[in-house]
């Protein structure tokens, strides 16, 4: 083909139309690429909140069902640290990504798992089905539902 | 003047409980032995809340609520001459919020 349009050929056009279209389709799957992977971390990421989350629920089950003891048992220094890592995940997600709206959660969390008499002498114990151990479990629930909800906002 | 306290390292790096009688490190401690004194000391207070193990509220709240409701210091004055350090924001927000909080209970029993 010889057709010229300012002085440019069809089969310049066309080589060059080529070009462009590989670089149209690298640009547009790596951008997928990067997607996925962003998409994956965050997912792992969640996970693993969720499963910190768990385990306080199961620590924090332990600690106000038992009897006080005159010394401190090691649960509330776990529970502090443990959720102390959880929180920081949590704010670094939030920070992440802007369709998470978990850090209100967390907070609840936190106030309830150890507010009150928490590593207290007159700490009493609790009934597993008493008011304070149901606040932990839906408060547990409220996090991780706040962490799926982003999750599906964010990658919807 | 200003004075800038840590609670890890001018306190403990595992504070933990509500009062003095809970044990070492409570938040009653801390208030007692060195955030009240450096309020009453220093016009402006920096507490660097970072280098510790994990704080539980009930140690944040006896602390910095603490202030208000046992020394009767407002809020409106610790928001003026009280700044909180802390990379995570969660625990600089607790602050504040168990700060107003004790402002609001001080208020609401005032006859």
């Amino acid at each position: 083909v010889t057709t010229e349009f300012w002085n440019v050929t069809l089969k310049d056009l066309l080589i060059s139309g080529g070009w462009l279209l590989t670089i149209f389709g690298w640009v547009v799957s790596s951008r997928q690429a990067n997607q996925r992977e962003i998409r994956k971390e965050m997912r792992t990421e969640i996970d693993a909140c969720c499963k910190m989350a768990a385990e306080l629920l199961t620590k924090g089950r332990q600690y106000y069902t038992t009897p006080p003891t005159p010394t401190s048992s090691g649960t509330e220094a776990e529970i502090r640290f443990d959720l102390q890592r959880l929180l920081t995940r949590v704010e670094r997600i939030e920070k992440r990504c802007a369709a998470f709206d978990v850090t209100n959660a967390g907070v609840e969390l936190m106030d309830s798992l150890t507010g009150g008499d928490f590593e207290s002498v007159s700490r009493q114990q609790v009934p597993h089905n008493s008011d304070l151990i149901s606040k932990i479990e839906s408060d547990v629930h409220f996090l991780m539902d706040a962490l799926e909800d982003g999750f599906g906002r964010q990658f919807k | 003047m200003s004075k800038t306290l840590s609670v890890a390292r001018d306190f403990s790096r595992s504070p933990a409980g509500r009062f003095r009688s809970d044990g070492q490190y409570s938040g009653e401690e801390f208030r007692e032995r060195l955030l009240w004194p450096a309020l009453e000391e220093f016009d402006q207070l920096e507490v660097d809340l970072d280098g510790v193990l994990g704080f539980g509220s009930s140690f944040l709240e006896e602390a910095f609520g603490g202030l208000v409701r046992v020394h009767g210091i407002s809020a409106a004055d610790l928001r003026r001459r009280l700044v909180i350090r802390s990379a995570l924001g969660i625990y600089k927000n607790r602050v504040w919020k168990y700060v107003e909080d004790a402002q609001r209970d001080a208020t609401t029993k005032k006859p």
